[in-house]
């Protein structure tokens, strides 16, 4: 659909910035900060626990009936 | 020092030759060697200075929720019941808006990442584009009622329905067009600032301020009864403070802003300081719109130009204009920023460049999505006899029942040592969040109950 990752990359080596500018641009930004680092490194997946799995999907169910009142309410008021 | 920080080290010890530089990078880094600059002076001036550069993201996300339906819902709130509980109220709602987004502040000083790439990263795709989904559908439903009110507004100095729709879209546009998210931020806090023109209306209406204090104070006089019209207003003002876009707008405009972990206490200072104009804003439309209670006139179908309307014989044509024109710039700057969490979140979840900083060319996907759903809630309100006065109706109450799961997550992100390293939140965060949740449910039930056994607020003397 786009190929957005490509165009960034190309883009700087079109612009041609220093080593000068690129040190200085990587010592004003924390690691973490640069797009290329955010890109290619992604915080780690962690597995819930039960009960977290159950509070999630608690108030999925929640939110989905809420939902329902919410449109019964529409319901009772448009008719 | 966290895992993820330790790990991209890894990739800076070899860095510039193995480093891609981006135009993200470029500006983001030029921002922040202003910050480095005036925190390394002393003195009274650098400080502000250093203020300046550094406030934004929590005044936008709190004058942002200051949205039509929220001015409506507080305009309604005056009409209906007067100066008195609502007052200290809605300030108690903005402490809870200032509990939960000082969450996202540590969060993305911290990982310098959006809340919809932590999610979909931690805990897997499956509940990414779960909360994704409820942010997009909240997110859509809430840009509809935004440009209800830009029409409304906009309608009352006779300006035609698709010329108002379609200039605040062109206005939407230009914004962005800047490529810079240093210039879009100073442009959009601007624009933000005209949420205290509410202020100049409510003294036009020659309030008592005895009375506000008093209400302020005591909480009183309190509504007559747990009706279901008073369970729907609550749950309407606790919507026009803490609702999700807020947590994935905030955390991602700190990310892209580049705030670090020392910029941690001027993020909170930002976020307070934005509840505070935002709740001065929300009082003062309540104030506003109280001669309507004490002259107990009807404001049960109102819309936002009936209510400019109706308040005209107390604060006169201009007090008038100005509450139109509040609700102009309530709608417009709520459409800016909404459709931005939009594109952030999808931008993080689909791992999209996704910057405010970034060309046309290299965000087409983050602006595509930002412009497209800005434009597709405009194009339906323009669509004649749709009955969109239901969704002004119920959104913030959607965005309240919407909340605790969005919550669940931002609760365990910021708990997350393995992310937070030594910024993970205090045992008293942690309770005053509990106590959120626990209100937002408790909210969320009562309406459920005035809704499907209305006769069962009788305990409550009401019914």
């Amino acid at each position: 659909m786009f190929s957005e990752v490509d165009e960034v990359e190309s883009h700087s080596s079109r612009n041609e910035i220093s080593q000068a500018e690129a040190t200085d641009i990587i010592a004003s930004l924390e690691p973490g900060q640069l797009a290329s680092a955010k890109a290619r490194s992604h915080c780690p997946r962690r597995k819930l626990t039960g009960t977290e799995a159950i509070f999630f999907w608690a108030l999925r169910a929640y939110l989905i009936f809420m939902f329902g009142v919410v449109m019964y309410q529409l319901w009772t008021v448009a008719r | 020092m966290n895992r993820l920080d330790a790990q991209l080290d890894d990739r800076r010890s070899d860095a510039p030759p193995g480093v891609v530089i981006t135009h993200e990078d470029v500006d983001r880094a030029h921002d922040r060697r202003k910050v480095r600059e005036n925190r390394a002076r002393r003195g009274f001036l650098p400080r502000m200075h250093l203020l300046w550069l550094l406030i934004g993201p929590g005044i936008l996300v709190m004058l942002g929720e200051n949205d039509g339906p929220s001015m409506l819902s507080y305009a309604a709130t005056g009409a209906r019941f007067g100066i008195g509980f609502f007052l200290p109220f809605v300030v108690l709602t903005f402490l809870m808006a200032c509990v939960v987004q000082e969450m996202t502040v540590r969060l993305g000083a911290a990982t310098h990442r959006g809340h919809a790439e932590l999610i979909f990263d931690r805990f897997g795709p499956f509940w990414g584009w779960f909360s994704m989904i409820d942010l997009m559908v909240g997110n859509f439903l809430t840009l509809v009622t935004e440009f209800i009110a830009i029409r409304a507004g906009l309608g009352f100095f006779g300006i035609r329905p698709a010329v108002a729709v379609l200039g605040a879209l062109l206005i939407l546009f230009v914004a962005l067009m800047t490529h810079r998210y240093w210039t879009w931020e100073r442009m959009t806090l601007a624009a933000a600032m005209l949420n205290l023109i509410f202020v100049p209306v409510a003294l036009l209406t020659h309030p008592h301020w005895a009375a506000v204090g008093h209400a302020l104070i005591s909480w009183q006089p309190l509504p007559r009864g747990l009706t279901p019209e008073l369970v729907l207003i609550l749950l309407s003002n606790i919507g026009a403070t803490v609702t999700p876009w807020m947590l994935f707008f905030q955390q991602s405009a700190i990310a892209d802003k580049g705030l670090t972990r020392r910029d941690i206490a001027m993020g909170r200072f930002d976020t307070a300081l934005g509840a505070t104009l935002a709740a001065l804003a929300a009082l003062a439309t309540i104030i506003a719109a109280s001669p309507l209670f004490t002259h107990h006139m009807s404001a049960a179908n109102f819309e936002a130009a009936n209510f400019a309307q109706a308040l005209q014989p107390f604060v006169g044509h201009w007090g008038s204009a100005l509450f139109a024109l509040g609700m102009f710039e309530a709608g417009m700057v709520a459409a800016i920023t909404i459709s931005i969490s939009s594109a952030y979140a999808f931008g993080e979840v689909a791992h999209r460049p996704h910057s405010l900083n970034l060309p046309f060319t290299q965000g087409k996907s983050f602006y595509f999505v930002l412009m497209f759903e800005a434009a597709a809630a405009a194009g339906l309100v323009l669509i004649p006899g749709i009955p969109l006065v239901y969704i002004v109706l119920v959104v913030n109450v959607i965005a309240v029942l919407a909340m605790p799961p969005a919550l669940l997550f931002l609760y365990l992100l910021v708990n997350d040592r393995e992310i937070m390293g030594d910024l993970v939140s205090p045992l008293w965060a942690n309770a005053l969040a509990l106590i959120v949740v626990v209100i937002l449910i408790g909210a969320g039930i009562l309406f459920g109950v005035s809704v499907i056994a209305p006769r069962a607020l009788n305990v409550f003397g009401g019914g």
